[in-house]
């Protein structure tokens, strides 16, 4: 679950810090420490797959990275060429179903991925309204949302 | 393998440094505000990424790995937060969008909010 996002990392750190045994190998000696006390709580709970978690994490950092360079090339593109060629709208977006964690990790991804900046969030939690800078065609839009959306609910939310 | 090592932090930090330089210019270019953060927001954040990444290779300690990786989440975390909290206000303010901007739906639902 969410709450376990990265403890085993929390533990690495507090391992190096406390060790002061700040090499390459101490590192590796405390993420591989910290995954097995967390594999080991992971065992006793409901759905034990902490392995494949953290693959999926992993897999979905790599999947942030990639966007991450693109939204920058893209909006450097539009910088740096003369004109503008933006359809901007603010767009609302339903998250009722997420909690405020989930919509916190959501509205940063979008805000980081290309052409998109979460502007507000509705008072009741359910909306967030995203300023989307190519959005000629509203529902287009909206599925590129939902495409970051359902990838991250998928490995980074979900068991 | 010196050689590949300064080659390494002169792309990385050469990288991270013209993102920056593209997000400040794209801060002053860019039509309204929404756009200006949009700048602001992801190429710093790239651009962080980018000149820790080349100090990283360039000192090669896991001292200075741990370092950037904590600067990098507390920017990851913080830089979209900002600008969130920047967004909200240039709306709640009632900043002139840009003239070409399609719809806004955050104004549409100010006040009472759909059910749908």
């Amino acid at each position: 679950m969410i709450r376990r996002l990265g403890f085993d990392m929390a533990l690495a750190v507090l391992y190096l810090s406390w060790s002061g045994n700040h090499t390459w190998p101490g590192i590796l000696v405390g993420l591989v420490l910290g995954f097995i006390v967390v594999s080991v709580y992971d065992l006793g709970t409901a759905h034990p797959n902490h392995g494949r978690r953290a693959l999926r994490m992993l897999r979905f950092g790599v999947y942030f990275l990639t966007i991450l360079i693109r939204s920058n090339l893209q909006i450097a593109r539009e910088i740096m060429t003369p004109g503008f060629s933006q359809t901007p709208r603010i767009l609302r977006y339903p998250v009722d179903d997420l909690d405020d964690f989930q919509t916190t990790v959501l509205a940063n991804c979008i805000t980081l991925t290309p052409g998109t900046l979460v502007v507000d969030v509705s008072d009741d939690g359910g909306w967030l309204y995203v300023h989307c800078m190519y959005a000629l065609d509203r529902s287009e839009a909206i599925a590129g949302l939902s495409r970051l959306d359902e990838r991250l609910r998928r490995e980074v939310f979900s068991w | 393998m010196d050689a590949i090592r300064e080659i390494a932090t002169v792309v990385l930090l050469v990288s991270g440094l013209s993102f920056m330089l593209i997000g400040a210019w794209g801060t002053v270019r860019l039509p309204d505000a929404y756009h200006r953060l949009h700048a602001a927001s992801k190429c710093s954040t790239l651009g962080l990424l980018g000149l820790l990444l080349g100090a990283v290779v360039h000192i090669g300690t896991a001292a200075a790995l741990s370092k950037a990786l904590l600067t990098l989440v507390f920017t990851f975390v913080a830089a979209p937060v900002g600008s969130h909290m920047l967004a909200r206000s240039a709306h709640a303010a009632g900043l002139e969008q840009w003239d070409r901007t399609l719809s806004d739906e955050l104004a549409e639902d100010q006040g009472d909010h759909p059910e749908d």
